[in-house]
């Protein structure tokens, strides 16, 4: 290349134009990115960036949905837990009626009132069996049946699990208990038990013993349900806890990617708009003069 | 030496100066034309002084590169405008891009999953799948509408050319009329370099001068501008591809540069091979969800069914229209009594994150084309430098510059003075000789 000696008039102002030019759109630039918080405005800016942006959402949107269906499971495992804990205490009001008609001061009359309880106490359960939670029955397994027990306090339902996803990988939670869980499987279930009960106490009350050791039974299998209930909340409030954590962090990897450095691009643009006005400046003085000024 | 020699010397002066003068005003004149190039008077002395010829200051050899590396340019502009036009399609990073409403799809699922039940929840994520077909129409389409505007662009462009071929035809014979060394062929040629330098621009080419000093045009090695001729070019699609044909026989005229390769690359080239991407994103869309419904069974407890149709961006479409027909279940329903399981909707909710899924598709699509679009802004502002620094030799060996022009109006003037001077003297002394000796005596 060889080197510029002599400038043209019109060149001059050509080149001017060009870096005035280019400093003013690096402003719209800077300007774009302050006035809208992102740091990047087109995939083109930043490839590199645009795809930890794009992932990033993503998993956010995931996580924020994981926090949805943990705060669902709470609630549906809160209402499940109320449930089990009333059964729980009717049980345990059925085995002292129980032991009242086995007492050697009990007799015929009084039996029968303690069987009469023991009746209202089978329906009451059997309300509670078949409660739902948002229009769906508690203890029904995954079957879209409306009731978990029939009238005869057969169970109907299934025993396949209802879970919700708390993670991203395998990480699901169970939900729900089914009607064997909480109230004992087949004939043992606590609806039979409660009926031969109420039969032994009209009828044979030599059978109460074998009751009671039946009725023990189903309380200790709803005992468990308990146990199991409360031990899945305090999971979930864990994981509750961990994935507000989560989104914490990922809308702070997030802001750092895609946010304006308002500091840095502030400075930028004051830097840029100084060079601006100088270039301006310098394009007004050289472009002012020529010979023609001071020829006359 | 005769009597009046010295008349017609300082006459050669004054006619001398005022063609230079003349020159220097037309320099002045034309310090803003683009493709004007200064001229100078070359001034011989002979009895008195001659003017020789009025040069053209034009370099040859730069004007060659000039034109080089504008036809460079040319393609790598187009490029990189269509790239960006097609980056405009999809705007990522935001948080209404096709990304987010992938999101919503996935989370649509998933709130069918925990809830099967709920007909709101399965009526969403048909209505969120809408939204994606309706967001994938409508990216097919303004590919489309980019093509369609290139190649009008294309067409407008070869418009242009051929009257460029034909300007520089027609100025060849003027050229081969004019005497030489004037300021009229000096115009003439500076009028053919400007052709040329558009000309190049549009289609690149081979530009020669011949010792008749013609110029002669030549793209891939068939003449476009002959020293006599032109010949015609015209825009042509043949089985989808579109080419640039010479008039003449119908045959692939070769355009490796300017903004009709950039054009050509982009039809033929860069916008189906986004386009494909787009589909695969598309297709991947459908054959996952698809996949997926199959595998499970819907409210009524049937075998789930296609939830889109089509496999490319601009045919793909909803097949389903009730929430109740999402597949949430993995399990048969047992005596006609449906699960509500919500396993295959969480399975469905999963294929966000799946290889090869539509999401993996759809960012790579989106960080390659960043980076393209980005490689290409770059490569063209590279060379926009270069030429940059080629036309600033151009003007410097033939821009105006009005203060070197005013310093020569300035000598041609008192040198124009000083011949007057002469004559004056010359005139004055012919007076004493002619009317004031012999009159003694009188």
């Amino acid at each position: 290349m060889t080197s510029i000696t002599r400038l043209a008039t019109g060149a001059q102002s050509l080149q001017n134009m060009d870096s005035v030019g280019a400093m003013s759109k690096r402003m719209a630039q800077l300007q774009e990115q302050i006035s809208s918080g992102k740091a990047i405005q087109r995939a083109s800016e930043d490839p590199g960036g645009t795809r930890s942006v794009m992932t990033l959402r993503a998993e956010q949107t995931r996580m924020s949905q994981y926090a949805q269906n943990i705060d669902n499971g709470l609630l549906r495992l809160n209402t499940t837990r109320t449930q089990v804990d009333s059964v729980n205490d009717q049980l345990f009001k059925s085995r002292e009626l129980v032991l009242q008609g086995q007492a050697s001061n009990s007799t015929a009359s009084s039996r029968s009132a303690l069987a009469a309880q023991i009746d209202v106490i089978a329906s009451s359960l059997l309300v509670a069996a078949n409660s739902d939670f948002a229009g769906r029955a508690l203890f029904t397994g995954a079957t879209s049946a409306a009731t978990a027990y029939n009238a005869g306090g057969t169970y109907i339902g299934d025993t396949n699990q209802v879970t919700t996803r708390v993670g991203d990988s395998g990480s699901t939670v169970r939900i729900e208990l089914n009607g064997p869980e909480v109230f004992g499987v087949g004939g043992a279930n606590a609806f039979a038990v409660l009926t031969s009960i109420a039969d032994s106490l009209r009828n044979t009350p030599a059978n109460l013993a074998a009751n009671l050791t039946s009725l023990d039974s189903v309380i200790t299998t709803a005992r468990g349900a308990q146990a199991t209930v409360g031990s899945r909340i305090n999971q979930l409030n864990e994981l509750r806890d961990v994935s507000a954590d989560r989104i914490l962090s990922i809308t702070g990897a997030l802001a750092a990617v895609e946010d304006t450095d308002l500091t840095k691009t502030i400075m930028e643009l004051t830097m840029q708009q100084t060079s601006y006005e100088a270039a301006l400046y310098a394009t007004a003085s050289i472009m002012q003069p020529s010979l023609m000024d001071f020829l006359r | 030496m005769g009597t009046f020699s010295g008349i017609s010397t300082a006459l050669s002066s004054l006619q001398a100066q005022r063609v230079a003068m003349d020159v220097a005003g037309q320099n002045i004149a034309n310090v803003s034309t683009p493709g004007y190039s200064r001229q100078r008077v070359e001034m011989t002395a002979g009895i008195g002084v001659d003017v020789s010829s009025i040069q053209r200051l034009h370099s040859g050899l730069l004007g060659d590169r000039a034109r080089t590396e504008s036809a460079r340019l040319g393609d790598l502009n187009v490029t990189s405008a269509v790239l960006t036009q097609i980056e405009q399609v999809f705007p990522e990073p935001s948080t209404s891009g096709f990304q987010s409403k992938l999101d919503a799809l996935w989370s649509g699922f998933s709130n069918v999953s925990r809830d099967p039940n709920n007909a709101a929840a399965r009526i969403q994520v048909i209505a969120q799948a809408n939204v994606l077909t309706g967001w994938l129409n409508d990216a097919a389409e303004q590919l489309t509408t980019i093509s369609t505007s290139q190649s009008q662009n294309l067409s407008n462009l070869v418009t242009s050319a051929n009257s460029y071929a034909q300007q520089i035809s027609k100025l060849n014979i003027a050229i081969g009329l004019t005497p030489e060394g004037t300021s009229a062929i000096n115009a003439l040629m500076d009028q053919r370099s400007f052709a040329a330098s558009q000309l190049a621009e549009a289609v690149g080419g081979t530009y020669l001068i011949d010792s008749a000093n013609k110029m002669s045009v030549s793209l891939g090695g068939a003449a476009f501008v002959g020293p006599s001729n032109y010949a015609t070019l015209q825009v042509a699609t043949t089985a989808g591809t579109t080419s640039v044909q010479w008039s003449s026989n119908d045959s692939t005229a070769v355009v490796s540069s300017g903004n009709a390769s950039g054009y050509l690359t982009a039809i033929n080239t860069t916008i189906p091979d986004w386009r494909a991407d787009l589909d695969s994103v598309a297709a991947a869309l459908a054959s996952k969800v698809n996949t997926a419904q199959a595998a499970g069974f819907d409210l009524s407890g049937n075998v789930g069914a296609a939830l889109f149709t089509g496999t490319t961006a601009s045919t793909i479409a909803v097949a389903l229209t009730t929430g109740s027909s999402i597949a949430a279940s993995t399990l048969a329903p047992v005596g006609g009594v449906a699960s509500l399981n919500g396993s295959n909707a969480d399975a469905m909710a999963a294929l966000g994150r799946s290889a090869g899924g539509p999401d993996e598709l759809y960012q790579n699509l989106v960080v390659s084309l960043g980076y393209a679009t980005q490689g290409a802004a770059q490569t063209a502002q590279t060379v926009q430098a270069f030429m940059a620094g080629i036309t600033g030799q151009i003007n410097s060996e033939s821009g105006v510059n009005i203060d070197e022009e005013m310093a020569n109006l300035l000598t041609y003037q008192r040198a124009y003075e000083a011949a007057a001077r002469v004559l004056t003297s010359i005139d004055e002394a012919l007076d004493t000789l002619i009317n004031r000796t012999g009159l003694v005596g009188r």
